[in-house]
This record gives structure tokens, C-alpha cells and sequence, in this order.
């Protein structure tokens, strides 16, 4: 109904623009593929073009699909609709000032939207004259783009971020002893050339539209990634023995778990051992059902995703806290899910909430950083503790994940209002000591309130838990989903090959592995 | 910072080497002053779990000895205490106790509890444990304003949490998203 009525209300402002609009006029199309003859239009003060002119002009095709037309331009796929102000190219929404039209059974779009799909699809700018009324296509002058370096250390990983201030293509090469990241746009950089003492990065080296890592050695391996708003490309690096050699010259070896998107995923049963957690009116511990969900949930999500499943703990003993995210950096896992059963001394408390680590802390940290990189530059500083500064550089690493965390989390919690007849309680976020120190998105689920004696024996029943995993599986599903598009799984940041089947480090905790190996795919994350 | 982590250092150094000992540490420098003799009645926001699983301030009267530093216990202790008779029950855990309290200069309290509770390990829930958590967080800086944050420790030593969820490893700063923003009751 709401479709129809947009409709109408899309046809009744096309009619009344038309009321507006002039005579299709000529315009003249100056390209790489020589001059061609273009029809214009000028509807509700606005240019708009004859998409079959210009499409023909550049070489492309064009064909009618449903309300609107899939258009094929440079190679590149997109398509726009006469009820849509935006139009599509591959994944890339191009906003028009005006809705496209069809007059006479051929449709005129604002100009503005091959503007965008040039842009886009070929790094090409298109400019209009109105003077001359030419339309001319030539290769987009690139936007020069502030960069900045962060390294944090992690232990057996250095994380490289490389952050700049708007979105451009890049590839990442690898060049003996050294990765090079070669960007679309040309960078401003921070610095020419900076030091480091650092286990895996030796040197950073900025030049023009690229920057070179120089490695500690030949041994060092790296894995790269996209992260958006803000546009980082994230480079791990860590000391492994060298993959196979690169089916393509340059390319990034990847160690085979970090491949693209969600493919390893460490569910964390909460509690543990002499830790029982929550214990309910009735004397249901909630270590027992926190396992109970999480095998559940393995079983569930390493079926319908395919993915690989890790659990901190798979009987009941207690695991440190700072060991169950420690597992899932050990398997260099994609996904962190603490399972918890709530608790409080308000008998009617009830109902479901999902954390994410705390935005605050992390803040506070990375002042605390600033402030310590500014002693370093001055003095010495043989009062700061160790452990402190360890703290602080896990915190950052999962503030790389927080927007990831948060749309984990919020995911989660929506799946789980819909599925359960509960309070939804929302999403929070805490200083939760399990979700510090994990790089990957990481959320922590409480499931429902042990200490309400109605939902302690829901909690208990198998129908009601089977609730729970569905709701938490379908939201990992559109997490994964969402994830895997938004990180750019195809348009990769290096081309690497495949590398050889690795195994997990082990860990002292022996967590199960409850699905099968990773799948091997050559792409990057 | 690094102000703060000597501090802290010398601190915990003092704890440690009072573990031996029954009762409070007497540190001898920058801890809690003595009790001064003279108490002043001063109305204060003590922060309860509501029905609505957030923290919402109760305002009471509270007798304060002069100084910030000072403040701390006697804020604490009414904090901890049984709820007057007809009033509403308090959302705090029994079975804590208040074994120091300090104040650094750089606005950092620490708050050092004991008691069979949290010695034998709590069972709860992370609703349970943010709630005393942050309440005693903004119980103390809302009533002292040289208070920018607070560090929990447990029988003298760095704690890693109360319950299993909230890292208590570094100093807690206020979190509006847990309190309810109106006094929920004027006594």
C-alpha cells in the first residue's frame, strides 16, 4: 500500500515537474571516445540528460528493468529507477537532485548521476558548460588526502593504521622486506620518513600516493583490511614462516584465517568452575546455561554459516578473563560473543541487553596515549607500569572495532527483542573486562535475568534456548552480511594468493574447535 | 599520568606492606586525613538501582567532616547503610565493607572494600555489579567535585573485577548511560 502510494505521489510530481520543463534541446559530449550529439532537458530548474544518448556516446549499454534501467558503462554495472532520487553504481548510492523521468518512452536523468557513475566506475569527472552547452568527460583531478600513522604492538602483532581523511582506492604490494600501499588520490602525509622500534615495522617512508612499511625481516608476514567512517586501511603484521610463494608478483601473502569477512567465530560461555556466575531463585548457576547456549549456538552457526566456531570453554572450568579474548586473538577470529545470564538485586528485573565496550574508556585511553607519547618525547618515563600501557594499547585495538562492535551488539539486540516475548533492555556499553583486548568486533549478551524466577525457568527450558540461538544466529547472519559488504570483500586491498591451510595456535585453555577449517578463498580482508 | 601511576605506585606499595595487619592501613602520606572532630549535616545524592534498572540519586543528609578527602568514608557508609525505616529498600549488596579510602591529587579516589561478599566471591549478574560499581562512582563525584574518577580495590589490591564483568583495573569515570537523570525521591 505504501508502494502504491508512492507511486502516486511519484507520477503526480513527475506530471506537475513536466509542467516546468522545456523542449529536449542539443548538447554536445566531448569524450575519450570523440564527440557525440546529446539530448538535454531542463525540468524544475535542473539539467537533466537522455541516458540512451550519453550511454551510446561512451560505449555502453542501457535496458529497461522494472520501474527503472540497468546501465552498463566503462565495464561497470549500475542502474537508476523513476521513483528513486538515487541511482546505483556496483554498491555505490549516487545521489541525483531530481527523480528521472521517461518522456516519450525515453528516460532523462539529472546529469549529475553519470557525473557520479564516471566517477565511480572510471575515475573520470564529466563537466558541463552551460555557456557552450558541452558536456566534457576527462580524468578526475584527484583530491589530495591528510594521512595519518598510528602502530600499536600487541604482542605477537603490530597493528599499522593507516587513516585518511576520505575514501580512495589502494592496493597493497609486497616488495622483498617491505609492504607498499599505493593509493588512488595523492596523501599529505604526516612525516617523509618516521622509525620505529617495533618487532615486525622497521621504517615507514611516504611517498607522493604511496607509503612503504619496512619490515624487522624477511619473516614477517602481514594481513590487511578496510575499515570505513573513518577510511583506514589496517595493516597486521607478525612473524610467521613465509606462505608459498605469490601467484601474482607483489602480493600480500595471507595467513589463511584472516581471510574476508566472518569466518571464525569464538563464542565465550560466561563464568565457569568455582566462578558459577549468577546463581537464580531456584539454584539454576549461570555457568551451566551459558554453556548450554553456547554449544547450541556453535552447532547452529557453524552450520548455516559455514563458519568456523571456537568456544573459550567447552566443560565446566574457569578460564581467566583476559584468556577468553586472548583465545580469540590466538585464532585470529573475525567475531567475539560473551554469553551471560543477567542478575539483579530488583526481583522484577527482566529481559535482554547487549554491551559493547565502553566508547569512554577508550577515549580516556587514548589521551592517556597522547599524553604519554608527548612524555616520551621529553624524558624518559620509568613510572609508567607496563601492564597500564598494555592495557591501554589492547583498549585501542578494540576501538578499532567499536562502530563494528556497536552494529554487532545493536544487531543482536534487535533479533533478539523480535524472537523473545522479553523486555527489550537495548544495547550499552561498559568497561566489561572479557571485551578488552579482543581485535574484532566483540559484544557481550545477557541473555535474560536469572535472578527473576519467571525467566530462570525459561532460561532452563531447551524450547526457550533454541529462541535465544535462532534470534543470536539470524543476527551474526545480517552482522556477516553487513559486515562483509561494507569491509569491501571483492574490491580486496591486495591480491594475494591463498595461503597453505594453517593451524591454530594452541592455547592453554584447549577451546574446541567445533566446526570445520576455515574455507580457503584467495581474497583479502 | 605518570603523577598519577607514582601515586598509585606508592599507594598500592603501602597497601601491601599493611596486608599483614588487621584493620585500615595507616598510610602516612596523601591518604585520608584523620576524622576531624567537627560534622556538618550536608544534604547529598546517594545513587540506588531503581525499578527501572538504572541509578537514580536519593538526596539525604549526611554528616560530613570538613575537607573532600574526608568526605569519602562518610559518604560510603551512608551509601552501604540499611535503608531508613518506610522507606525504600536500597539496591546495595550486604556484606561490603569500606576498609580505606583516599584521594590523589590528581582527582583520583580510591576506594579500597572488604567484607565476606566480595572476599568469597560475589554470584551475580553484570546488572548487579555495574549498579554498586557506579554507584559508588557517582556518589562520589557528585558530591565531591575534585573527584574526576575513582579506583576500586578489593582487600588492599588492584581488583580485576567484583563479579566478573566490570574491569576495575583502572580508574572508573562517571557513566550518564546508567543513571536515570531525576531524584527519584527527596527525603
Amino acid at each position: 500500500m505504501k508502494r502504491a502510494m508512492a507511486a502516486v505521489v511519484v507520477a503526480a510530481t513527475a506530471v506537475a515537474g513536466l509542467l516546468f520543463a522545456q523542449a529536449p534541446e542539443r548538447a554536445l559530449l566531448k569524450s575519450p571516445q570523440g564527440e557525440a550529439s546529446v539530448s538535454t532537458l531542463e525540468l524544475n530548474s535542473q539539467l537533466y540528460l537522455a541516458a540512451d544518448d550519453f550511454v551510446k556516446a561512451m560505449g555502453g549499454t542501457m535496458e529497461p528493468d522494472g520501474a527503472g534501467f540497468k546501465v552498463t558503462l566503462l565495464g561497470k554495472p549500475g542502474a537508476f529507477a523513476v521513483d528513486n532520487q538515487y541511482g546505483v553504481v556496483r554498491d555505490e548510492l549516487i545521489a541525483m537532485p531530481g527523480l528521472p523521468v521517461v518522456i516519450e518512452g525515453r528516460a532523462f536523468v539529472p546529469w549529475q548521476f553519470f557525473r557520479g557513475f564516471l566517477a565511480t566506475a572510471g575515475d573520470l569527472d564529466l563537466q558541463w558548460d552551460p555557456q557552450t552547452r558541452v558536456f566534457t568527460v576527462s580524468p578526475r583531478v584527484r583530491q589530495l588526502l591528510t594521512a595519518s600513522i598510528s602502530v600499536i604492538d600487541l604482542d605477537d602483532i603490530t597493528k599499522v593504521v593507516v587513516q585518511l581523511s576520505g575514501k580512495t582506492q589502494f592496493t597493497i604490494s609486497r616488495r622483498q622486506q617491505s609492504y607498499v600501499v599505493k593509493f588512488g588520490n595523492p596523501i599529505g602525509s604526516p612525516f617523509t620518513e618516521q622509525s620505529y622500534q617495533n618487532p615486525h615495522l622497521a621504517r615507514a617512508i611516504f611517498r607522493a600516493s604511496e607509503v612503504e612499511f619496512q619490515l624487522t625481516g624477511a619473516d614477517v608476514v602481514g594481513s590487511a583490511y578496510r575499515l570505513d567512517d573513518p577510511f583506514r586501511v589496517v595493516l597486521d603484521l607478525r612473524t610467521g614462516a613465509p606462505a608459498v610463494a605469490p601467484s601474482t608478483p607483489g602480493a600480500i601473502n595471507l595467513p589463511q584465517q584472516r581471510v574476508p569477512g566472518i569466518r571464525t567465530i569464538v563464542i565465550d560461555p560466561g563464568h565457569g568452575g568455582s566462578d558459577t556466575g549468577a546463581i537464580g531463585p531456584n539454584g539454576t548457576e549461570e555457568k551451566a546455561i551459558s554453556l548450554a547456549l553456547a554449544r547450541k549456538l556453535s552447532a547452529s552457526l557453524s552450520k548455516k554459516l559455514k563458519a568456523r566456531v571456537v568456544l573459550t570453554r567447552n566443560s565446566d572450568e574457569a578460564i581467566p578473563l583476559t584468556q577468553r579474548t586472548a583465545i580469540a586473538n590466538e585464532y585470529q577470529a573475525d567475531l567475539f560473543l560473551s554469553i551471560h545470564l543477567n542478575s539483579s538485586l530488583r526481583k522484577g528485573a527482566q529481559g535482554t541487553e547487549t554491551y559493547f565496550l565502553s566508547l569512554d574508556a577508550s577515549d580516556e585511553l587514548s589521551r592517556q596515549v597522547a599524553e604519554r607519547e608527548n612524555e616520551a618525547d621529553t624524558a624518559p618515563s620509568p613510572a609508567a607500569p607496563e601492564g597500564d600501557l598494555k592495557f591501554i594499547l589492547w583498549d585501542l585495538a578494540q576501538q578499532e572495532y567499536l562502530k563494528e562492535s556497536s552494529d554487532l551488539a545493536e544487531t543482536i539486540q534487535d533479533e533478539l527483542s523480535k524472537a523473545t516475548n522479553t523486555e527489550n533492555r537495548g544495547v550499552k556499553q561498559a568497561p566489561f573486562r572479557v571485551l578488552i583486548g579482543a581485535t574484532m568486533p566483540a559484544a557481550l549478551v545477557e541473555v535474560g535475568f536469572i535472578s527473576n524466577p519467571d525467566e530462570e525457568s525459561k532460561l532452563t527450558s531447551s524450547e526457550h534456548q533454541d529462541k535465544l540461538v535462532a534470534a543470536i544466529v539470524g543476527a551474526v547472519e545480517r552482522f556477516k552480511n553487513q559486515y562483509e559488504s561494507r569491509i569491501g570483500v571483492t574490491p580486496a586491498p591486495s591480491v594475494g594468493a591463498p595461503a597453505p591451510a594453517a593451524t591454530p595456535a594452541p592455547t592453554p585453555a584447549a577451546p574446541v574447535t567445533t566446526a570445520p577449517p576455515t574455507a580457503s578463498t584467495g581474497t583479502s580482508r | 599520568m605518570t603523577l598519577r601511576g607514582v601515586a598509585l605506585g606508592a599507594l598500592f606499595a603501602l597497601l601491601l606492606a599493611g596486608c599483614g595487619r588487621k584493620g585500615p592501613v595507616q598510610a602516612t602520606s596523601s591518604p585520608t586525613p584523620p576524622p576531624p572532630t567537627a560534622l556538618t549535616n550536608k544534604p547529598v545524592m546517594l545513587f540506588y538501582e531503581d525499578d527501572g534498572l538504572l541509578l537514580a540519586p536519593r538526596i539525604e543528609n549526611v554528616a560530613l567532616p570538613a575537607g573532600d578527602a574526608a568526605s569519602l568514608r562518610p559518604l560510603l557508609t551512608a551509601l552501604f547503610a540499611p535503608a531508613p525505616a518506610g522507606s525504600d529498600p536500597r539496591s546495595v549488596p550486604e556484606g561490603i565493607e569500606i576498609r580505606a579510602t583516599y584521594l590523589l591529587p590528581d582527582g583520583t579516589a580510591i576506594v579500597d572494600l572488604s567484607g565476606p561478599l566480595l572476599t568469597a566471591g560475589w554470584k551475580t549478574g553484570s546488572q548487579a555489579e555495574t549498579m554498586l560499581v557506579y554507584s559508588i562512582v557517582h556518589t562520589l563525584t557528585s558530591n565531591v567535585p575534585a573527584i574526576r574518577q575513582v579506583q576500586i580495590l578489593v582487600n588492599g589490591q588492584p581488583a580485576e573485577t567484583l563479579a566478573g564483568h566490570v574491569s576495575l583495573e583502572r580508574p572508573l569515570t562517571p557513566n550518564a548511560r546508567f543513571v536515570r537523570a531525576q531524584p527519584k525521591q527527596v527525603q
